[in-house]
C-alpha cells in the first residue's frame, strides 16, 4: 500500500517537474540577468506540483525548492553536484569525510559511504536503506541525490514524508533567516517535505509525518473515523507575503563561511572539554584575511565545487581548476598564459612563500597541509569531532568529549598520490559474519535485536567489549544471524573471534584504519612545522616520526602505535638521518672554515699564476 | 633519462677513457699528498651515492641521500687539507689546475652549504641545488684526471733535474 502511494506521488511529482520546467522553458533557457548585481529575489513560491502558494489557504502545501528556484535555474543539472551525487556512482575524487554509523553501546562505529572511497562500507551493507539513511544524516544533507530519490523503494515511508529536495537555501541564505538546525527537527519527525519551508521561517509546521500509519494516503480526503490523521500542517507567516503573494528571498551566489560550517564544522576535544568552536576567532588564516570558503571552493552552474586538491585539475580534465591548489594560489606560475585567466586568484595577492632554507625534497616527499593544516602535531593524536560525525550544529546536550565515534587528527600519513598529508583517521568497528570465505556485516538492527540494545542515537561513547562481553555478545548474534559460520567483531585494526570459550584476536585488512586528508584550518606561517627549525621533525622526539597513532589514554592502554610505523617509514634510516641532522649546525661551522680555506687556495693558485713568476713556469 | 644524467655519462665515462688512455703514465704521480687521495675517495663515495640515484632517474633521498651527506664532511676536510698543504703549483699550468681544481671545489662545498642557511627560498635552492649538481660532476671528473695522471703535471722548474 505505502509502495504504492510512494509510487503515485512521485510519478505526480515528476510529471508536474516536466510540465512546469517545459512551461517555464527551463530546458531550453535559463532565466538570466547576466549582471555582477545580485538579482532580487521577490519571488512567488510553488509547490512540488508546480502551483502557486496562497498562504491564506489553510491547507496551503509547503513551498518546494525545486519547482520555486526552478522557475529560473537548472536545478536538474544542479542535482549532479558534489554535494548531492554520492549516489549516482560517477567518479568519486579524492577521499573524502565518510559518513560514520555510529551505535556507541553496540560497539559500532562503521565509516559509510555511497562513494567508492578505500575501505568504506556501502550504507546497505550494514541494513541502511536510502529512507534509514536521510533519516539518520539528514541534519547534514542539503536534500537531493539519496534523499530525493526517483525511484523510491518498497517498504518505505517516502509517500507519507516526501522526498527531500536540495534546499537550496541550506547553502545560498545570505543571512542566519534559514535554520539548518530547523530543517533536522523536522527531519527528526520525518516531515522531509516540510523542512526547507520550516528552517526558512517561511511557516510553522504542525504535525509529524512519523505518526502517520504506514498506509495513510496523503491524497485522500480526511478519514471521518480519525479526522486527527492528518498529514502535518503549514501555518504561514503572512507579514513575509506582499499583496501579490511574493516572497524576499536573501540570497547570495557566494554563500558565507556560516552556511559551509554548519556541515563542515570540526573541533578538536581533548580533557579540557568541548567548546573550542565556539571560540569567536577565525581559526582558518584564510577566513581570517576575510576570505570566504567559496573564494576558493567555487564551482559553476554544474555545482561540482572545486575541493582544491592536488591532481585535481588532472582528474577532472579541467586545467583551470591547478590555480584553486595551495601551489595555484600562492605559487603561480606568473608565466603561464593561464594565469591571465585568473585575475581574482591575482586579486588577492596572496603571499607567496619564500621557504627559506627548505630543501627542495620537502617539497616532493609533503603536500603543503602537512606543515600548515589542522591542529599542531604533538606526542598524541587528538580527538576530533565533526559536523557529519557528530552533528555539530545541532544543539545538544549529550555530545562529550568521549561521544562516538572516535574520529583523531592530525595523523601524517600518505596520501592516495604518495605524499605525506595530513589525515583524520577511525577504526572501523562493526560485527560481521563469516561463512565460506565470505565476510558479511551483521546490519545494525540486527545487532540491537541480539544484544536487546535500544537505538542509542549517536554521541553515546564506543563499548568496549571485554573478553566475556565479547563471547556473549558473539553467541546472541550466532543466535541471531543464524550464521553456520561464526561471527566476528572487527575494532580497532583487530578481528576478534571466539574458538570455544576464548576471544582468538588478530590483524586484519578489513579492519585497518579509515583516513582521509584534511586540510583546514591552515595555520599561517608562523605557526607551520619547521619553523623553529628542521628539529620540528627531524628528532627522535618529534610528533612528525615519533607521534602516537592514539590518545594518550590509547597509549597508557597499550593500544597505541607509532605513526612512522603505521605510515610503513623506515624507522632506522628515520633515526640516522636524524642522528645526522644533530651534527648539522657543526657541520655548517666546519664547512664555512673549510669552504675559506678552499676559497683562498683557488684564489692564491690563480694570483700566482697571473705573476711574472707563474706565467714564466 | 634526464639530461643530466646522459651529461654526467658522457663526463664521468669520458674521464674513464682519458685515464685508461694516459695508463702507460704512472697512476697518481701528481697525487702523492695523502690529501689528494683522500679528496678522490671522499669524492668518489659521494658521487657514487648521488649518480645511483640519478641514473634510475630518482630524487636523492633516504639512505642514499644520507650516506651521500655523510661522506660530505670527509671530502670537505680532505679538500681543505689540501689547500692548506699543498705546496704551490710549480709552473702556471699546475697553478691553473689547482686554481680550478679548488674552484670548482669550493662551489660543490659552497653551493650545499648555502642551501642549509635560511638565505634562499624556493627558487634560490634550486639554483643552489643545480649549482651542487655541476660542480660536483665537473670536480668529480676533475679529481679522476688528475689521480689518472692526465692532468698537468708538475713542470719542474728550470735548474732542477727532470
Amino acid at each position: 500500500m505505502i509502495f504504492r502511494f510512494a509510487t503515485l506521488l512521485f510519478a505526480a511529482a515528476a510529471c508536474n517537474r516536466a510540465v512546469a520546467q517545459e512551461a517555464t522553458g527551463e530546458a531550453a533557457r535559463p532565466l538570466r540577468s547576466d549582471s555582477r548585481a545580485q538579482y532580487v529575489h521577490r519571488i512567488t513560491l510553488y509547490d512540488a506540483t508546480g502551483v502557486a502558494i496562497d498562504p491564506t489557504r489553510a491547507s496551503a502545501p509547503p513551498y518546494s525548492p525545486r519547482a520555486t528556484c526552478g522557475k529560473c535555474h537548472e536545478v536538474g543539472l544542479i542535482g549532479h553536484g558534489w554535494h548531492f551525487n554520492a549516489g549516482e556512482g560517477g567518479p568519486s575524487g579524492r577521499t573524502g569525510e565518510p559518513w560514520i554509523l555510529t551505535e556507541g553501546n553496540a560497539g559500532i562505529q562503521a565509516p559509510i559511504s555511497y562513494r567508492d572511497w578505500p575501505g568504506l562500507l556501502k550504507p546497505a551493507a550494514l541494513g541502511l536503506s536510502e529512507w534509514d539513511f536521510t533519516l539518520r544524516f539528514g541534519r547534514h544533507l542539503p536534500g537531493g541525490g539519496v534523499a530525493h530519490p526517483d525511484q523510491p523503494a518498497a517498504g518505505e515511508r517516502w509517500g507519507i514524508s516526501g522526498g527531500a529536495e536540495i534546499d537550496c537555501l541550506v547553502c545560498h541564505s545570505a543571512d542566519q533567516q534559514h535554520d539548518p538546525a530547523e530543517a533536522e527537527r523536522q527531519f527528526e519527525r520525518e516531515n522531509l517535505r516540510w523542512a526547507p519551508t520550516a528552517a526558512y521561517g517561511l511557516a510553522t509546521i504542525r504535525g509529524d509525518a512519523m505518526k502517520l500509519p504506514d498506509d495513510f494516503d496523503p491524497d485522500a480526503p480526511p478519514n471521518p473515523d480519525y479526522p486527527d490523521l492528518l498529514p502535518p500542517r503549514v501555518g504561514y507567516n503572512r507579514t513575509l507575503f506582499d499583496g501579490d503573494n511574493r516572497v524576499f528571498f536573501n540570497i547570495t551566489r557566494r554563500p558565507t563561511a556560516d552556511r559551509c560550517n554548519f556541515c563542515h564544522s570540526v573541533q578538536t576535544v581533548d580533557a579540557g572539554g568541548l567548546g573550542e568552536s565556539s571560540a569567536p576567532a577565525p581559526r582558518d588564516v584564510h577566513e581570517a584575511a576575510g576570505m570566504s570558503c567559496t573564494d576558493c571552493h567555487s564551482n559553476g552552474v554544474d555545482h561540482m565545487i572545486t575541493r582544491g586538491y592536488e591532481g585535481e585539475a588532472e582528474e577532472r580534465r579541467q586545467p583551470a581548476l591547478a590555480a584553486f591548489t595551495c601551489v595555484g594560489c600562492h605559487l603561480p606560475d606568473l608565466s603561464s598564459p593561464r594565469n591571465m585567466d585568473a585575475p581574482p586568484l591575482a586579486a588577492r595577492q596572496a603571499p607567496r612563500p619564500l621557504h627559506r632554507g627548505l630543501p627542495p625534497i620537502h617539497f616532493e616527499k609533503l603536500t603543503c597541509t602537512a606543515c600548515h593544516s589542522g591542529p599542531w602535531p604533538e606526542a598524541y593524536a587528538h580527538r576530533s569531532q565533526t559536523a557529519f560525525a557528530h552533528g555539530l550544529g545541532v544543539p545538544t546536550r549529550a555530545r562529550t568529549v568521549e561521544s562516538a565515534p572516535e574520529i583523531l587528527a592530525p595523523i601524517l600519513t600518505r596520501d592516495a598520490r604518495g605524499k605525506i598529508a595530513p589525515h583524520r583517521l577511525v577504526w572501523p568497528a562493526y560485527w560481521a559474519t563469516q561463512e565460506d570465505g565470505q565476510r558479511r556485516p551483521i546490519p545494525v538492527a540486527v545487532v540491537r535485536k541480539a544484544l536487546g540494545l535500544k537505538e542509542s542515537g549517536s554521541l553515546e561513547p564506543l563499548r568496549e567489549f571485554n573478553e566475556g562481553e565479547l563471547l556473549e555478545a558473539i553467541e546472541k548474534l550466532m543466535r541471531e544471524t543464524k550464521t553456520r559460520g561464526q561471527v566476528v567483531y572487527l575494532a580497532r585494526g583487530q578481528v576478534h573471534h571466539a574458538e570455544g570459550q576464548t576471544i582468538v584476536s588478530g590483524p586484519d585488512p578489513a579492519a585497518d584504519a579509515v583516513t582521509w586528508p584534511l586540510a583546514h584550518d591552515v595555520r599561517p606561517a608562523s605557526q607551520s612545522l619547521g619553523i623553529r627549525g628542521c628539529g620540528d621533525c627531524h628528532a627522535d622526539d618529534a610528533p612528525f616520526f615519533a607521534g602516537n597513532l592514539g590518545t594518550a589514554e590509547d597509549a597508557a592502554s597499550g593500544a597505541g602505535r607509532v605513526i612512522s610505523e603505521y605510515r610503513g617509514d623506515d624507522l632506522r634510516f628515520a633515526r640516522a638521518f636524524h642522528w645526522a641532522i644533530a651534527g648539522r649546525a657543526a657541520f655548517k661551522l666546519a664547512a664555512t672554515a673549510g669552504l675559506v680555506v678552499i676559497g683562498l687556495a683557488a684564489l692564491r693558485n690563480l694570483v700566482w699564476v697571473m705573476t711574472p713568476n707563474g706565467r714564466r713556469g | 633519462m634526464s639530461s643530466y644524467a646522459i651529461l654526467a655519462a658522457t663526463v664521468l665515462g669520458g674521464t674513464l677513457v682519458a685515464v685508461l688512455a694516459a695508463r702507460r703514465r704512472r697512476l697518481g704521480a701528481d697525487a702523492a699528498l695523502v690529501g689528494s687521495w683522500c679528496t678522490l675517495m671522499a669524492a668518489i663515495g659521494a658521487g657514487l651515492f648521488a649518480f645511483i640515484a640519478v641514473f634510475r632517474g630518482e630524487t636523492l633521498g633516504g639512505w642514499l641521500l644520507l650516506a651521500h651527506t655523510l661522506l660530505a664532511p670527509l671530502l670537505v676536510l680532505a679538500m681543505t687539507l689540501e689547500a692548506l698543504f699543498r705546496p704551490l703549483g710549480r709552473g702556471w699550468c699546475r697553478a691553473g689546475a689547482d686554481a680550478l681544481l679548488m674552484s670548482l671545489g669550493a662551489a660543490a662545498i659552497g653551493s650545499m652549504l648555502f642551501q642549509m642557511f635560511p638565505w634562499f627560498g624556493e627558487e634560490g635552492q634550486e639554483l643552489l641545488l643545480q649549482a651542487h649538481r655541476y660542480s660536483s660532476l665537473a670536480l668529480l671528473a676533475a679529481l679522476g684526471l688528475r689521480a689518472g695522471g692526465v692532468w698537468p703535471r708538475e713542470t719542474p722548474s728550470s735548474g732542477e733535474k727532470s
